[in-house]
């Protein structure tokens, strides 16, 4: 090949930081108007009914530190909410967000999300006094939309909130003239397929899959920790949504294209390699002799000091010695009586005269070896040699050319060694695990003698080497080869390939690794099998169909003049939707699952990730006339909405139950009639009175 | 050193800032009863509205939930991504080809469980 045709395909990552929200002004202008907020589990878009682009877009979550255990004061404990989180990775584990999967279901972590959109849209009033449009997911719990009512009217009074739903507002911002479609909304916890008729929504076609872009993203980033080990924690979460986000896309035939990835040049031709930042070692600048000569002043240095150090020594000591031998004299003026004797043994330090004298022969004797040390260290100072060198990698390097054979033969019997002492191992491994071998049943032997029952005569533990019998029996064999074996491996190969490659041959790698190189991720089959996962969760461990067998599922719920109508009108929407080649494999797969020669098309949102926020914008009058308003919520509370085409129909259940009640407390009734006595309270407990839900119009119940 | 003046000043500018915008005396429904009541979780939330009876048309989150494929599950290695028609009876791993074995049998134990955990097929039970 020639090299013009080869382009090396290595990316940087780009590890974006989040930019802080500005405080927007907030002005009479604004009186009234409509906030619009798509509130997902990714990210809350928030903007005004007469913007045209939504002002505020964060990551919905928040990051709170416990302060030290230091300080006593528990309330004191730092937020960082959204797009104040710089680095996210620093606090991953402490982010908490509202949402639990795609349902908000934590209203303090919402609370907070609240404050943070309300404060940086400058909104200055004691109530916000907009009405709102807040997205939901399809099909929200009751309880989960009475406690955000709660939360919206109590706490922020406003005067009236709407609630939507995604993927209804982008799909109806893009089908204006179409009513009639089979809706595909990947978010970020989950996958729905909403078939929509005349307009609405059927609730009890659609289909849920627990598989969305966040899935995707785990699934990338621990795939590869666990490929490249020794870049654990260099590939973190985000860089692996970077990743998703810019190098993946979706096969249109996975099984072929997978098999591609088997050969060698396809996979050269195609592989992506994505260069991790790492720090170039210091290289240094210092020569061999320099470095030598370095060594021998230290050295010299070293002795200088001990040698100092000695001669104060033998200062204090010689002065030490004649002071006691004075005072030996002084005693010996005295008698043992007087109080002078007991005064000088005192001041030496010793209760009687003959230890006295004992101190004095000792220190004697001490003198004398420190005079010898100082004699040996000046005569060894003058036959200094060069310290030993205590990095390994010196002790290969050849001294003279004639020893080069031999040298050569010593390394080559190193590495023979350390790959006999490898295979070893393995085999050792490899006979523990089967049954009937000799390891192995040694192995049972030694595991049953130390579970034996008997408490006399037990010392196992008295001794430390009692203990390493527990290394005998692991099955790993005494763990994996270590790393010191690993690196002593390299340089005897590195050395083997400077002076005998043949020796090597084609056992190991002969491309020399750059330090660059060792710091870059190989993405092959990786850059196909991520957006696959939405096609087969199993892969993931996830046991619910695709989206090609969920189609294929809520299509065969309709008879055939409906699958037509739907089929035609096949809308993708959401973030991920945007991975290349989604729609070209969706439409490979609808042409494998439908009648011969029948008609389908499939479209993608304008914007995916912004058209539900638009699709609000454009209809915020609507769906304002249709929000839940206070009056109603005191009423009836807050989780009965209006019917309107892109939200969420209610029921209520049949049985009036305290939202205060323990989960599963509450004794599920056999009777279907509804209990007749209601008890609406401002506390929003659902009520049983006599308002119908709000049928939808035109409503073609399928077969 | 700090004095307790100071650590009071300290505490008093700290203060969780509050919003003009918030009723200040609201309290969340879930801990209007007891401190302790704290935030259901999603399970939580499906079971309880599993134990209502509901009219027979209604739909409900858990109702919606996507059923398993038709089609069995194909098998890809975990060691490259390509399809892999074999397992290792040790580590229960799937390998693709001879070469990709012996790759499986030295791998070191956390990759192995990390590798079984990310299909989840890491529990001792079948």
């Amino acid at each position: 090949m020639a090299t013009s045709e080869e382009t090396v395909r290595i990316f940087e990552l780009k590890d974006a930081r989040s930019v802080q929200d500005p405080v927007h002004p907030y002005d009479a202008s604004h009186k009234e108007v409509p906030l619009i907020i798509d509130n997902g589990s990714y990210h809350c878009r928030v903007g005004w009914a007469t913007d045209q682009e939504p002002r505020i877009v964060f990551r919905n979550c928040y990051a709170k530190h416990r302060k030290d255990r230091g300080k006593k004061i528990a309330t004191e404990t730092e937020v960082l909410v959204a797009n104040e989180i710089g680095n996210i990775e620093a606090v991953r584990f402490q982010l908490k967000s509202p949402h639990d999967e795609n349902i908000v279901t934590h209203f303090e972590a919402q609370e907070t999300m609240f404050d943070y959109t309300f404060s940086h849209l400058g909104i200055n009033t004691s109530r916000v006094d907009h009405p709102i449009i807040l997205t939901e997911a399809f099909c929200n719990p009751n309880y989960s939309r009475q406690l955000m009512s709660e939360l919206l009217f109590e706490c922020y009074g406003i005067p009236s909130v709407s609630y939507c739903i995604d993927g209804l507002l982008s799909y109806h911002r893009n089908n204006r003239n179409n009513p009639d479609g089979l809706l595909i909304n990947i978010g970020n916890y989950t996958t729905h397929v909403i078939p929509i008729l005349d307009g609405y929504a059927d609730p009890s076609s659609s289909r849920r899959i627990r598989m969305g872009g966040l899935h995707l993203s785990k699934f990338l980033w621990r795939w590869l920790q666990l490929r490249f080990p020794q870049h654990l924690n260099a590939v973190t979460l985000s860089r692996a949504e970077e990743i998703l986000h810019n190098h993946m896309h979706v096969a249109e035939d996975y099984m072929s294209e997978i098999s591609k990835w088997s050969n060698v040049n396809y996979y050269e031709k195609y592989v992506r390699r994505i260069q991790l930042p790492f720090v170039a070692a210091p290289v240094s600048t210092v020569s061999v002799e320099q470095q030598r000569e370095r060594r021998k002043e230290a050295a010299r240095r070293l002795v200088e000091m001990n040698a100092k150090k000695r001669e104060e020594k033998l200062m204090e000591d010689e002065a030490e010695l004649t002071r006691l031998i004075e005072l030996v004299e002084a005693m010996e003026e005295f008698t043992p009586d007087e109080p002078e004797y007991q005064h000088a043994l005192e001041e030496a330090e010793v209760t009687s005269p003959d230890d006295l004298t004992k101190k004095i022969t000792l220190l004697h004797q001490k003198i004398e070896k420190t005079r010898q040390k100082m004699l040996q260290a000046t005569s060894a100072a003058t036959e200094e040699e060069e310290p030993k060198p205590k990095r390994v990698c010196e002790d290969i390097s050849p001294k003279k050319k004639a020893d080069l054979e031999q040298w050569v033969e010593e390394v080559k019997q190193q590495w023979r060694d350390i790959q006999s002492r490898r295979a070893a191992r393995r085999h050792k491994r490899q006979e523990m695990a089967k049954r009937r071998t000799a390891a192995s049943q040694e192995r049972m032997r030694i595991i049953s003698q130390l579970a034996r029952r008997e408490k006399k005569d037990d010392n196992f533990g008295m001794r430390d080497e009692d203990w390493d019998v527990y290394k005998a029996i692991n099955k790993e064999g005494g763990g994996s080869d270590s790393e010191e074996e690993n690196e002593k491996l390299q340089e005897l190969e590195s050395a083997l390939r400077q002076h005998s490659p043949e020796f090597l041959g084609d056992t190991t790698a002969t491309k020399p690794t750059s330090l660059a190189e060792n710091y870059q991720i190989q993405l092959s089959t990786e850059q196909i099998r991520i957006g696959e996962l939405l096609f087969q969760p199993y892969m993931y461990g996830l046991e619910q169909g695709g989206i090609t067998a969920t189609i294929q599922y809520v299509l065969g719920l309709f008879d055939s003049d409906i699958q037509n109508r739907l089929v035609n009108n096949v809308f993708l929407t959401g973030g991920p939707s945007s991975l290349p080649g989604l729609k070209p494999r969706i439409e490979r797969e609808l042409l494998a699952m439908r009648p011969f020669q029948s008609h389908f098309n499939v479209c993608q949102a304008q914007n995916p990730v912004l058209d539900a926020w638009y699709g609000a914008l454009d209809t915020s009058e609507e769906l304002v006339a249709m929000g839940l308003t206070r009056a109603d919520y005191l009423e009836h509370g807050g989780d009965r909405i209006k019917y309107h085409k892109d939200g969420n129909m209610f029921w209520a259940p049949l049985m009036p139950v305290a939202p205060e009640s323990a989960p599963g407390s509450a004794v599920p009734s056999k009777e279907t009639t509804p209990a007749p006595e209601a008890k609406p309270t401002p506390e929003g407990m659902f009520s049983t009175d006599n308002i119908t839900t709000v049928e939808p119009t035109g409503d073609s119940s399928s077969s | 050193m700090v004095t307790t003046e100071e650590v009071i000043e300290e505490k008093e500018e700290k203060k969780v800032p509050v919003h003009v915008f918030k009723n200040p005396e609201f309290q969340h429904t879930a801990f209007r009863s007891s401190k302790k009541r704290g935030w259901r979780n999603l399970k939580q939330i499906i079971s309880l509205e599993r134990t209502y009876t509901w009219p027979d048309d209604s739909v409900h989150y858990s109702s919606i939930d996507a059923p398993p494929a038709f089609t069995p599950a194909k098998k890809y290695s975990d060691v490259s991504g390509l399809p892999a028609n074999y397992t290792d009876p040790l580590t229960k791993l799937r390998f693709a080809d001879a070469s990709e074995f012996y790759r499986v049998r030295d791998l070191p134990m956390d990759i192995v469980n990390g590798l079984l955990e990310l299909r989840k097929a890491n529990s001792i039970v079948g």
